[in-house]
This record gives structure tokens, C-alpha cells and sequence, in this order.
């Protein structure tokens, strides 16, 4: 298999002009492979949602192409994270739900045409109306598609099983956003995007999700396109961190950041991650001021 | 406490003013009658006012039920484009201006049975708010729920079905809570219209005869009977909002 079996996501010249003539993306190149865990950083409105809502499909580029290998034929060949997990390159996207057996009927969502796409939203974007076990199987019902055990999986793996029959009213904003995240698991995804998903909550909350989606990650090797403005999320979560500059979007700068770097609280008070924070806030300044003066 | 004291205590204090005054300026019974002849009449004359209350409320019924059915239905049409909402919106609003009382007339003429012409007119006089409000519910949908269900390819029935009529809900309900006044409103108008020459039985008759007859303590209670409808209809109305919006939607929430 060549290297580009393993490519997610490539974007070529997709840029984004709204109808209003705002010109919010200038023409992206970018390449994401699978199971890397990719984060947008820049200055509010220098087009990060624009981006991550074309690659989701939900936003027409002007011009250009948008690519997804999210198909069935996409399979990973990246070393599993700890020797323990039995899980070889040929399997393709073993779902690694947790309790979840050899011959699970996960395998068999390819083959129904299921879109494996999901998207976090800033907001939770639950329906008030449904509970939460209802929420979180909505992109089954749609694609009808039995939900099985998924979903009682899907909310363990969130920490929230005892919530099933919960109404979203009923939760705090970090449980709402846990829900939004189950939901977006529940497909199994092969590409995650998260637009920010964290950005209304509180720092401890923030933090507990961050390291959580990190380990969900890891364990079911994703490929994550994260959204954030926040510097320390960047750096917490990501394999690599593209700085944008300000409006019209580009790719100013990239960090690459040591995937092997376990990522925990201790990684928080390292040095290691101050040098990180600090070189991207650097590239941050440089890409806003390369605007500026351009 | 006080939101069910207050309210009873001001109407306790109104009845014993008005009682004073009717007494105390010897207020003849054929122009103002006092609290107690309208409680008289009221129970003297009851097998006569509920049989009228309940032909009132019969019309007033179907002609809900049918400004349900033809609103709903309507702002169905008028979700599919704007093109057509702006085509139509302007009659749907004549239709909401155009006074009851000047077009019952003609639907009586018109339609062959009394009954059929009262429930029209009445269901016209409450259709508006049903299509206003399930019009703007069914547009008013969470960007963000609509941008997940596209995400996950969901057809135009199941975004309908599964999202578009959860969300317009709550907003039909407040049309459905000021569409069962409207209903009973056009009904006594439009049995106003028929007169006596027609139906010989609603309330509508019933206050006009007592009118005639100067039998002021019968007209009152008629008309204590016809509030009471309202206030019974709305009450039905709440209520069965409350059922189905408990436990999701915060105007329910809240009250409850
Ligand atoms: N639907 C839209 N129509 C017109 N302009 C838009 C639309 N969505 C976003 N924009 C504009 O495009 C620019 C980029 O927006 P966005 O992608 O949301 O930025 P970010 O997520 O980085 O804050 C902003 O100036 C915003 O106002
Ligand atoms: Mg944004």
C-alpha cells in the first residue's frame, strides 16, 4: 500500500469567498494523514470554521478541491500506541470501543453507506426535545442503522452510562458537550472535526476534556482536525498545530510536536510543553503581523 | 400562593363593590342587576345556559380543530419556499384583518347548514395565529442541529419529521393557547350575526333574547358562562401544551 492510502483529508486550493464577497479562506493546501491529531489555531474570524466546514461538506469551496479518504478503503497502518493492544495494520479501523468484541457489528458501518464523518460543534447542538441516549443515536437513526449496544458504548466511553434517560437541560455544559462528543463517536468516525468544542467551558473542564479526547485518540486512532484559539489546547492535544493568519485565512506557520510526548497533567508543568506554547505563540505573533504589514 | 390569592382576592373585592353600589343607588334589576341576582339566574336558569354552552362550545370545538388542521397545514406550504410564503402571506393576513362580523353574513348566506357557517367563520376568526406561529417555528430551527443532520445525510422527511416539527412545537402551542379564545370569540359573533332568526340556541341567542327581554340577571350569567368558557378553553389548551412539552422545553419548564 503507498502513502496514499493513508492520507484523511487533502485540500487543494479549496479557498472560501462568501456571497457577500467577503473573501474569508485564501486558496488551502493541506494534507492530513490518518491518525494524526491536527489543530487550527489562529485570530477569531481568520476562517477556521469556514475551513473545517468544507472538509465536513458543508460549505462549498470557491474553487479548489476537498478530498476525504473516510471511506471504507482507507486502512491504518499506524503502530498501535502501547504494545499491549493486539490490534495489527491489517485490521482495518478496528472500532476499539471499550468491551467491545472481536466480530462486533461495528465492521459492518462501511458497508452501509454511513457518512464517517463526525463534527463537534462549538455548542453541544442537542436536540432539547430527546433524551440523551436519543440524542446520541440520532446519526444511526438517520443512516437507519441498528444501534445495538453502540450507544450504551458510545456514553460509557464519556463517562456517561448512568445519564441515558437524562434530558440535556438536566446536565451541566462540560456533560452537555460529552454527550456531543458520544454522539460523534457513536459512528464510529474515521475523521473527527472539532470546531472549538470547548471553548464555552471553564479551564478544569476544559482540561478534563482535552486529556479525554487525547485518550479516545489513541485508542481508537483517529484522525482529528481540531479547531481552537487557545495556545495550551494546541499544544496539549495535537501532533501537529497549523497557525493561521488573520483574515483572509492561509497557513502561516506548522509546529510539529513530538507524537511519542506522553500528554498528562504532568506534561502540563513540563518544560517541554512551555518551549512548545512558547515557539507557537511566537508564530501566532509573526503570522499576525506578516498580515498586517503585507 | 399569591398568584392564585391575588387575582381571587381583586374579583371578591369588585363583586362587593359592585353589589354596594347597585344597593345603595337602588339600581333598578332590568338595567344593572347585583352579583346575587346573576348567581340567581345563574342557578335558576342552569339547564338552559349549559344546553346553550354546549352548542356554543360544539362550534367553537370543530372550528378549532379545523383552524388546526387547514393552519398547519398551511404553514406546510409555506416552509417549502419563500417564494410561496411571500406569495400567500398577504391573504393569509387579509384574511386575519378582515373583521368576523363583516364577512359572517355572507358565509351564512352562503353555506347551506348553520352549524357548517358558524364553524367557518369562527375557524377563520382563529386560523392565523395557528399559521404565524407553526410558520415561524418550522423556520426556527438550530443552525447548528440542521448543519448535523446534513452532516449525516438526512433526507428532507426525516429533517422534517425529526427536527423541523420538534422545534416548531412550542411555537404552535402559544398559537393553539390565542387560537382557542379566537374560536370562541368568532363563534358568539358569528351566532350574533345569525341572530335570532337562526340557531335559536348558543349563548350568542341566549344573551340576545335575555337583551329583548330585559331580563338583565340572565344576560349577565349568559355572559359569565361564555367567560368561563374561555378561560376553560385556554386552560385545555395550556394544559395539553404543558403535557407535551414537559420536561424539554423552558417555557414549560420553568412554570412547572
Ligand atoms: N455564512 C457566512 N456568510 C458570510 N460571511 C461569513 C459566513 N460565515 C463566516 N463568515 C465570515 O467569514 C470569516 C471567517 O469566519 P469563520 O470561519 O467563522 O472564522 P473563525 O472560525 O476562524 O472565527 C469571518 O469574517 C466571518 O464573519
Ligand atoms: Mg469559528
Amino acid at each position: 500500500m503507498g502513502d496514499c492510502d493513508r492520507i484523511a483529508v487533502r485540500l487543494c486550493g479549496a479557498g472560501k469567498t462568501y456571497p457577500d464577497g467577503l473573501k474569508a479562506l485564501e486558496p488551502i493546501h493541506l494534507t492530513v494523514q490518518a491518525g494524526e491529531f491536527v489543530t487550527l489555531i489562529g485570530p477569531s474570524g481568520c476562517g477556521k470554521s469556514t475551513l473545517l466546514r468544507m472538509v465536513a461538506g458543508l460549505s462549498a469551496p470557491a474553487g479548489g478541491t476537498v478530498e476525504l479518504w473516510t471511506t471504507q478503503s482507507l486502512t491504518l497502518e499506524r503502530e498501535p500506541e502501547s504494545g499491549s493492544k493486539a490490534d495489527t495494520g491489517e485490521k482495518p479501523w478496528v472500532p476499539a470501543f471499550a468491551g467491545t468484541t472481536e466480530g462486533s457489528s461495528f465492521r459492518r458501518m462501511p458497508e452501509s453507506g454511513a457518512s464517517r464523518t463526525a463534527f463537534v460543534f462549538q455548542q453541544p447542538t442537542l436536540m432539547p426535545w430527546a433524551s440523551v441516549a436519543r440524542n446520541v443515536r440520532l446519526p444511526l437513526d438517520l443512516a437507519g442503522m441498528n444501534a445495538g449496544t453502540r450507544v450504551d458504548e458510545a456514553l460509557d466511553l464519556v463517562g456517561l452510562a448512568d445519564f441515558a434517560n437524562a434530558y440535556p437541560r438536566q446536565l451541566s455544559g462540560g456533560m452537555q458537550m460529552r454527550v456531543s462528543i458520544a454522539r460523534a463517536l457513536v459512528i464510529e468516525p474515521r475523521l473527527l472535526l472539532m470546531d472549538e468544542p470547548f471553548g464555552a467551558l471553564d479551564e478544569i473542564t476544559r482540561n478534563r476534556l482535552d486529556h479525554d479526547v487525547r485518550e479516545l485518540w489513541a485508542r481508537h486512532r483517529l484522525t482529528v482536525l481540531f479547531v481552537t484559539h487557545s495556545i495550551y489546547e494546541a499544544v496539549f492535544l495535537s501532533t501537529r498545530v497549523l497557525v493561521m493568519s488573520p483574515r483572509p485565512g492561509r497557513i502561516a506557520g506548522e509546529l510539529r510536536l513530538d507524537p511519542a510526548q506522553p500528554r498528562d497533567e504532568a506534561f502540563r508543568q513540563s518544560a517541554r510543553f512551555a518551549d512548545w506554547c512558547n515557539r507557537l505563540s511566537t508564530m501566532l505573533a509573526s503570522a499576525a503581523h506578516g498580515n498586517a504589514s503585507a | 400562593m399569591a398568584r392564585i390569592l391575588a387575582p381571587i382576592l381583586v374579583g371578591i373585592i369588585a363583586l362587593a363593590v359592585w353589589h354596594a353600589l347597585v344597593t345603595l343607588n337602588d339600581v333598578p334589576v332590568y338595567l344593572v342587576p347585583s352579583p346575587l341576582n346573576v348567581a340567581e339566574a345563574l342557578v335558576q336558569d342552569r339547564a338552559l345556559l349549559v344546553g346553550a354552552l354546549l352548542v356554543t362550545l360544539k362550534v367553537a370545538l370543530l372550528a378549532l380543530a379545523l383552524a388546526l388542521v387547514t393552519g398547519v397545514l398551511i404553514a406546510f406550504v409555506f416552509v417549502q419556499s419563500r417564494l410561496v410564503e411571500r406569495s400567500l402571506l398577504p391573504y393569509a393576513i387579509l384574511l386575519q384583518v378582515t373583521p368576523i362580523v363583516s364577512i359572517a353574513p355572507l358565509i351564512i348566506i352562503w353555506a347551506k347548514n348553520l352549524t357548517l357557517a358558524l364553524v367557518l367563520c369562527a375557524a377563520m376568526a382563529a386560523l392565523f395565529p395557528i399559521i404565524a406561529n407553526t410558520t415561524q417555528g418550522l423556520r426556527s430551527v438550530d443552525p447548528g442541529l440542521l448543519d448535523l443532520f446534513r452532516l449525516h445525510d438526512a433526507s428532507r422527511w426525516q429533517t422534517l419529521v425529526r427536527l423541523r416539527i420538534p422545534s416548531a412545537l412550542p411555537y404552535f402551542f402559544a398559537g393553539l393557547k390565542v387560537s382557542s379564545g379566537l374560536a370562541l370569540i368568532g363563534t358568539v359573533v358569528a351566532e350574533f350575526v345569525a341572530g335570532t332568526g337562526g340557531s335559536r340556541s348558543g349563548l350568542a341567542y341566549q344573551i340576545l333574547m335575555a337583551g329583548i327581554n330585559l331580563n338583565m340577571p340572565r344576560l349577565f350569567a349568559a355572559l359569565f358562562v361564555i367567560t368561563l368558557a374561555g378561560v376553560a378553553l385556554y386552560a385545555l389548551a395550556s394544559w395539553i401544551a404543558r403535557l407535551s412539552l414537559r420536561g424539554w422545553h423552558e417555557s414549560e419548564v420553568a412554570s412547572a
